[in-house]
C-alpha cells in the first residue's frame, strides 16, 4: 500500500466485533452514509458500524480504497497521466477479482453495500446475484437464497398461468 | 435465511430486465411477487386477449412501456374476419385510469380508433413514444390529437397500418415547443403533408435520428429536409418520380452527402430508374437498403446500385428475379425477399 501523505485525514471505523479500521477520510466517504455522518459533523472519533463484522467490513474498505478517485503527490488526478478507458477496464478486471466470494459472503456484501449506500458496490453485487439467478428455475433460486416459498399451490399456479400465457 | 430490505430486492431485480426471468423471480414468494410487479417498468402481451387490460394494469402499476399484441399474422393476407377483434380502446381506457405513468405504447395488429387516440393524448403527462404496426380504425385526425398533446413525444412510428386520410393538418399541429423528436415514420400515410410544416417540425428537431416519409414528400423537399437534419441516421425517402429535372435531383445528391451518419435508405416509392445515380454517391455508407416499394426497378437497375453499396448488410426487396440476382452476386450478408 502507498505510504500515507501527512496531513491527510483519518477517519477511525468500528466493527460490532471491536476491530478498528483506520482509512482515509475519501476512501471512507465512498460511503455516502458515513459521508453525512462526517458532513454532519457525527465523527469526531470513531464510527461504529453496525451489523457489519470485522470480515466483511475488511473487504468493503478493500473496495472503497480501489474505487475512490485516486490523487497523486501533487495533488494532480492520477487520470491526468492514465487514460480513462484504461482506468475503468483495470477497475472492471479488479471487480471481477473481487466478487469471485462465496454466497455467504456476496449476501454478506449487499447488506453492507445497501446499509453503507456505496453505489458502485451494490450495483456490482446485485448484477452478480442476477447473473446466478437467470436462467435458473424456481426451486434453484428458492434454495439458493433460502427463501420460502409461502404461495398455495393454486396461488402459485394461476400466477404461473398468467406469467405463461400473457407475459411471455 | 438471509434478510434483504425490499429496495435491496427491488436494486437487484432492476439488474433482470427479461420478462422470463421477472415471470420466475414473481414466482419466488409473495413478497417477492409484490415487490416485481411494482417495479416492473415494461410489459409485454403478446396475445391481447390473453389477458383482461383491468388485470394488467392492477398488477403492473408503475408500467411505462406497454406493448399489446392483437390478431394473428394471417391477418395481413385478410383471412381474418373484420370484427374478429383486437381493439385498442380498452388497453387504452385502462391504463389511463391506473397507469398514468405510460410513456411508451406499441401495438400491432389491433383496432385503434381515433377516440382512443386522443384519450392516450390527454391521459399520460410524460408520454414520448407511439409505434402501430399493422393497425387500422383511425385517421389522421387521431394523430393530430396525439400531435397536439404529447409535448415529450420523442418517437411516432406508424408502419404498415391502413389510416383514412383527413387532410394534411395533423403533422402542422406538433407545437413549436416539440423539440424533442428522434424518430418519425409516416410512410404509410396516403394523403399529402404540408411541406413547409414538415421542414419546419425537422428543422426543430435537433435530435432527429430516424425519419421516413410518405410518397407525397416531393424530390424538392426532401432535398430542404435533409439541409435541416444532417444527423439523421436513416432516411425513408418521398417520391422519386417527379418530372425528370436533373437539377433538383442534383441538389439531392448534394443533401445527402451532408448526412454523414446516414446508414439506412428505404422509400424509393416507384422511383425511377433515372433518379438512382443521384444516390449513388451515399450508396458506399449504408448498412441498410430497402427497395421493396420500387416496383419499377429491374434486376439491372438494383444491381448497379447494390455494386456501388460496399458495406450494405440488410438489403429488402419485392421480386423473386431480383433476389436471385443480388444472390449470384453474393454481396449481401441478409437479403429478405417480401412477397
Amino acid at each position: 500500500m502507498a505510504t500515507r501523505e501527512a496531513g491527510k485525514k483519518m477517519i477511525m471505523l468500528k466493527s460490532p466485533d471491536g476491530m478498528e479500521f483506520e482509512v482515509e477520510e475519501a476512501v471512507a466517504m465512498e460511503s455516502q452514509t458515513i459521508r453525512k455522518m462526517i458532513e454532519d459533523d457525527c465523527a469526531d472519533t470513531a464510527i461504529l458500524i453496525p451489523n457489519i463484522n470485522s470480515k466483511i467490513l475488511s473487504r468493503v474498505i478493500e473496495y472503497c480504497n480501489k474505487h475512490v478517485p485516486t490523487t497523486g503527490a501533487t495533488g494532480a488526478a492520477a487520470s491526468d497521466t492514465v487514460a480513462p478507458a484504461a482506468l475503468a477496464e483495470d477497475l472492471k478486471i479488479w471487480d471481477a477479482e473481487f466478487i469471485k466470494v462465496n454466497r455467504a459472503t456476496r449476501f454478506n456484501l449487499i447488506q453492507a453495500a445497501s446499509y453503507l449506500n456505496i453505489k458502485g458496490l451494490l450495483d456490482l453485487t446485485s448484477q452478480t446475484t442476477i447473473d446466478t439467478i437467470s436462467d435458473n428455475s424456481l426451486e434453484e433460486i428458492r434454495s439458493f437464497l433460502s427463501t420460502k416459498n409461502d404461495y398455495l399451490p393454486e396461488e402459485e399456479q394461476t400466477i404461473r398461468r398468467e406469467n405463461q400465457w400473457a407475459f411471455q | 435465511m438471509t434478510y434483504f430490505p425490499e429496495e435491496v430486492v427491488e436494486h437487484i431485480f432492476s439488474f433482470l430486465p427479461a420478462q422470463c426471468d421477472r415471470n420466475t423471480v414473481s414466482l419466488v414468494c409473495k413478497v417477492w411477487y409484490e415487490i416485481e410487479r411494482l417495479s416492473r417498468r415494461t410489459v409485454f402481451v403478446g396475445n391481447c386477449y390473453a389477458v383482461r387490460p383491468e388485470r394488467v394494469v392492477l398488477r403492473f402499476p408503475n408500467v411505462r412501456a406497454l406493448t399489446v399484441k392483437g390478431k394473428p399474422h394471417f391477418a395481413d393476407f385478410n383471412l381474418v374476419p373484420p370484427d374478429w377483434g383486437g381493439y385498442a380502446g380498452p388497453w387504452i381506457e385502462a391504463a389511463a385510469r391506473r397507469c398514468v405513468g405510460l410513456e411508451e405504447l406499441r401495438m400491432k395488429r389491433m383496432v385503434v380508433s381515433d377516440e382512443s387516440l386522443e384519450l392516450l393524448a390527454k391521459s399520460f403527462p410524460r408520454f414520448r413514444a407511439l409505434v402501430l404496426i399493422s393497425c387500422e380504425g383511425f385517421s389522421t385526425d387521431g394523430l393530430a390529437a396525439i400531435a397536439s398533446h404529447c409535448k415529450l413525444l420523442r418517437e411516432l412510428d406508424l408502419q404498415e397500418n391502413e389510416v383514412d386520410d383527413r387532410g394534411p393538418r395533423w403533422l402542422s399541429c406538433f407545437p413549436d415547443s416539440c423539440t424533442s423528436l428522434v424518430s418519425l415514420n409516416f410512410a404509410c400515410i396516403k394523403g399529402e403533408v404540408n411541406a413547409g410544416s414538415l421542414e419546419r417540425l425537422v428543422a426543430r428537431s435537433p435530435s432527429l435520428r430516424s425519419l421516413r416519409l410518405n410518397r407525397s414528400v416531393s424530390v424538392d423537399t426532401l432535398s430542404k429536409i435533409l439541409m435541416r437534419a444532417p444527423n439523421l441516421e436513416d432516411l425513408g425517402t418521398g417520391n422519386l418520380t417527379d418530372d425528370f429535372q436533373a437539377e433538383l435531383y442534383l441538389r439531392l445528391t448534394l443533401a445527402l452527402e451532408k448526412c454523414k451518419l446516414l446508414r439506412s435508405l428505404s422509400g424509393f416509392w416507384d422511383a425511377s430508374p433515372l433518379c438512382l445515380p443521384f444516390i449513388y454517391p451515399v450508396c458506399g455508407q449504408l448498412t441498410g437498403l430497402n427497395l421493396s416499394y420500387a416496383p419499377t426497378l429491374d434486376s439491372s437497375d438494383l444491381t448497379k446500385m447494390i455494386s456501388h453499396c460496399v458495406k450494405l448488410q440488410r438489403l429488402w426487396v419485392r421480386s423473386l428475379a431480383a433476389t436471385l440476382t443480388l444472390l449470384s452476386l453474393c454481396l449481401i450478408k441478409t437479403i429478405q425477399y417480401r412477397v
